[in-house]
């Protein structure tokens, strides 16, 4: 027995023992928790005085227990104590032999709590699966929203995309993006084919952009350095690939291309990409280039002014270098050494490069290297087809040379262009030795002053060529260049400058009033362009200049009415006299009709220097054969 | 650029390796300037400048590219196999002309370059630079 009871101690469901009179005979530690009782208190009085069943038949009595032996019968049954305590328990007995009965009980309320409480826990979860499933239909539904939001968004932003696209586009940049790999990013404006001739897709820069392989391998290397951030970023600028020379595919002919280049990096600040943007800098460049050319024009002008003297000796050196040059290129043989040749070239180089004339400098420097590569073939003499063609090179370059002399004589001088050496006197020296000369032999002192004080008449007329043929363009007719007969005639420094300067009005008066329109000219039977000259001729004391036109001739008619109005009886006068009178200095005030002639002074004035002067004027018109005017001047 | 303070050691010895003397004087003077107090051995030649680094303990390496008997790059190379002066900072000095050559020596450890005729502003602020590159 003991056993038994042992046995059941530690159950967690409670068991008691009975006899077949009710009497306890053992309960367990469960048993007395549930009943709230102790077994002293249950083995003092049988069991149904304390614990009352609903289902009478739980512990068994004699007669039960035989007849039902072997039957497992579970009831499940209300109970009450007689302290009031009240449950419901499932219960099996079972008879153990010797008038005892075994049984077993299950506390329901335990299993009712239980499922109490489960089912609370299942209410619970289902609560939270309720709210889980709002949330979700919530969730749909800003989802839906939030689509709809990024729809709206996506598209403002395809706009603002296409709007920035068309924007880089249309400003003619090429914008291209690359990798750490060198791989083109699918971002570039249509300028990028423009300029490389293809997409930048599914290729890496160096392949995009014309490069040599090693240009290639210099970009490639400047990538490491700048990705590998070896150096700051803008440091990696003046290493990079500023420039580019692409063909452009439409006008065929060279586009040069400036490259920039901008950093592109992750939120750890690392670079990723690296921007690159192409400008067409070509005609920056060229404009430049001509800018430079231009400055380095005025800087030779400049260098040759201020040491016209020298420029003008080393010049004429320069000249005969080159003349030394084609002779030996001329004569050359197996005996003469050709290294002359090279030496007469690079003196002449060496002073146009003094004086920066930078054209003649570059064609000579051409031959030489072109001289230089023939002697590395051939020793002695040049075979003759190259001999010629160096022949005819260092011709042109005396052509060259020769257009330049001529180009520039008007700032040094005509010294330039003759052989002998120059040099340049001050004007008080010569005076002062002309004086001198004077008082000892006045036909020495002639002879000097022909030579050192007189200039040729050209001098003072010679410029007067595009003034007039830019007076004609004005007033729509057409002349010849304006000719001068005489033009070597020296005069004595500064003698008729007065005259000279007063034979303008002349001209303008032939080109006014003399020339006419050329479809005139041409129903008169006349050349369309008119002729204007300047004939001087110098007899014994006296020095004479003819300006004539071959136009209208003075109209006498118009000139008389003028006359009559001023009161002036033209009735018993000569033609010659008529004419003389558009000296007069009322009628010439009246003659002031157009802007032209109107501008100056007027005929009586051009009268009036010249008898200032000593000299006389006179004036040859007839009718559609034109006018000449002829100024007689003492010497 | 953040405005971060870099602290350098006044006392840093320096190689100033140039053999044009005006240039020297001007990295010299440049240095003096600035506050350095420690020694600047000056170089103008490549195998001076081998003597100097086999005896001295340099810390600062300014070099010119072209020199009379090789170039600074030659002198760089031959730096960054040395393991004493394989963290030194080394600034190379170069003319506008020979700025393609400059990505190889940055390839090669030059801790960065500098373009004569430089600006006072530049000088700093490159020589910084390369001073806090190998400070990690």
């Amino acid at each position: 027995m003991d056993k038994i009871e042992n046995l059941f101690d530690e159950f967690l469901d409670p068991v008691i023992i009975t006899s077949y009179d009710k009497q306890v005979i053992y309960a367990n530690n469960a048993f007395q928790i549930l009943f709230q009782t102790t077994i002293r208190k249950l083995k003092k009085t049988p069991i149904e005085e304390y614990l009352h069943f609903k289902e009478s038949k739980v512990f068994l009595n004699k007669a039960q227990s035989l007849s039902e032996n072997n039957t497992n019968t579970q009831i499940e049954t209300k109970f009450k104590t007689s302290d009031n305590i009240e449950g419901t328990v499932l219960v099996i007995s079972k008879y153990l032999g010797d008038n005892q009965v075994i049984t077993f009980l299950r506390d329901m309320a335990l299993e009712v709590n239980l499922h109490g409480k489960y089912h609370a826990e299942l209410a619970e979860n289902e609560k939270l699966i309720d709210q889980l499933k709002a949330a979700k239909k919530k969730l749909e539904i800003y989802n839906k929203n939030l689509e709809k939001i990024v729809e709206k968004r996506t598209s403002d932003l395809r706009k603002a995309n296409q709007y920035l696209k068309t924007m880089a586009n249309s400003i003619g940049q090429a914008l291209l993006m690359f990798d750490i790999n060198g791989n083109c990013l699918p971002i570039y404006t249509k300028t990028v084919v423009n300029f490389f001739g293809k997409e930048p897709v599914n290729t890496t820069i160096t392949d995009l952009l014309p490069l040599s392989s090693v240009e290639q391998k210099t970009f490639q290397d400047w990538c490491q350095i700048t990705f590998q951030g070896l150096i700051p970023f803008k440091d990696t600028l003046s290493l990079s690939l500023k420039e580019i020379v692409v063909k452009d595919r439409n006008k065929d002919k060279d586009l040069i291309i400036n490259l920039e280049y901008f950093p592109v990096k992750n939120s750890k600040s690392e670079l990723t990409n690296i921007v690159l943007v192409g400008t067409d800098i070509t005609n920056e460049v060229d404009s430049k280039k001509k800018l430079d050319s231009q400055n380095s024009y005025v800087t030779m002008i400049l260098k040759i002014i201020k040491n016209k003297d020298s420029f003008v000796t080393s010049f004429k050196e320069a000249r005969h270098f080159l003349n030394l040059a084609f002779d030996l290129l001329e004569k050359i043989n197996e005996q003469k050494p050709r290294n002359d040749l090279l030496r007469h070239l690079h003196s002449v180089k060496g002073i146009c490069s003094l004086y920066e004339i930078k054209d003649i400098t570059t064609y000579i420097h051409k031959i030489e290297q072109s001289i230089n590569k023939a002697q590395e073939t051939f020793e002695y003499a040049f075979p003759p087809d190259l001999k010629s063609e160096f022949i005819k090179k260092i011709k042109h370059t005396q052509d060259i040379v020769l257009s330049f002399c001529e180009e520039i004589s008007p700032i040094v001088g005509d010294a330039i262009l003759t052989n002998s050496p120059t040099k340049e006197v001050k004007k008080d020296d010569i005076d002062f030795f002309h004086k001198k000369l004077n008082e000892h032999n006045t036909d020495l002192a002639q002879q000097f002053q022909r030579q050192f004080k007189s200039v040729p008449l050209n001098y003072y007329f010679k410029g007067y060529e595009l003034l007039l043929s830019n007076l004609a363009k004005k007033l729509g007719k057409k002349i010849k260049p304006f000719q001068i007969i005489g033009g070597e005639i020296s005069i004595p420094d500064d003698k008729f400058k007065d005259v000279f300067n007063v034979v303008i009005h002349l001209f303008r008066n032939s080109i006014d009033h003399g020339i006419e329109q050329p479809d005139e000219r041409i129903q008169l039977g006349k050349d369309p362009e008119g002729q204007i000259s300047l004939e001087a001729t110098h007899l014994k004391n006296t020095f004479t200049l003819n300006i004539s036109d071959d136009g209208s001739g003075v109209n006498i008619n118009k000139l008389k009415n003028s006359a009559e109005k001023l009161g002036i009886s033209t009735a018993k006068m000569s033609r010659e006299d008529i004419l003389r009178l558009i000296f007069n200095p009322k009628l010439t005030t009246i003659d002031k009709v157009t802007e032209i002639s109107g501008q100056g002074i007027g005929m009586s004035a051009v009268e009036e220097v010249v008898k200032e002067n000593s000299g006389k004027i006179d004036v040859y018109s007839s009718p559609k054969n034109g006018t000449t005017f002829t100024i007689e001047l003492p010497l | 650029m953040s405005k971060k303070k870099i602290l350098i050691p006044k006392g840093l010895i320096f190689l100033v390796l140039e053999d044009t003397l005006t240039m020297r004087e001007a990295v010299v003077n440049q240095l003096k300037k600035m506050g350095f107090s420690g020694q600047i051995f000056e170089a103008e030649k490549l195998a001076e400048a081998k003597d100097i680094i086999k005896n001295e303990k340099i810390e600062f390496i300014i070099s010119d590219w072209n020199l009379p008997d090789g170039t600074g790059y030659d002198f760089l190379i031959e730096i960054r196999a040395n393991p004493k002066y394989s963290k030194v900072p080394f600034l190379m000095v170069t003319t506008e002309n020979g700025i393609k050559e400059v990505i190889d020596a940055i390839k090669e450890g030059a801790s960065n370059y500098l373009i004569k005729p430089w600006e006072e502003v530049s000088f700093i602020e490159k020589l910084l630079y390369a001073w806090e590159k190998h400070q990690d």
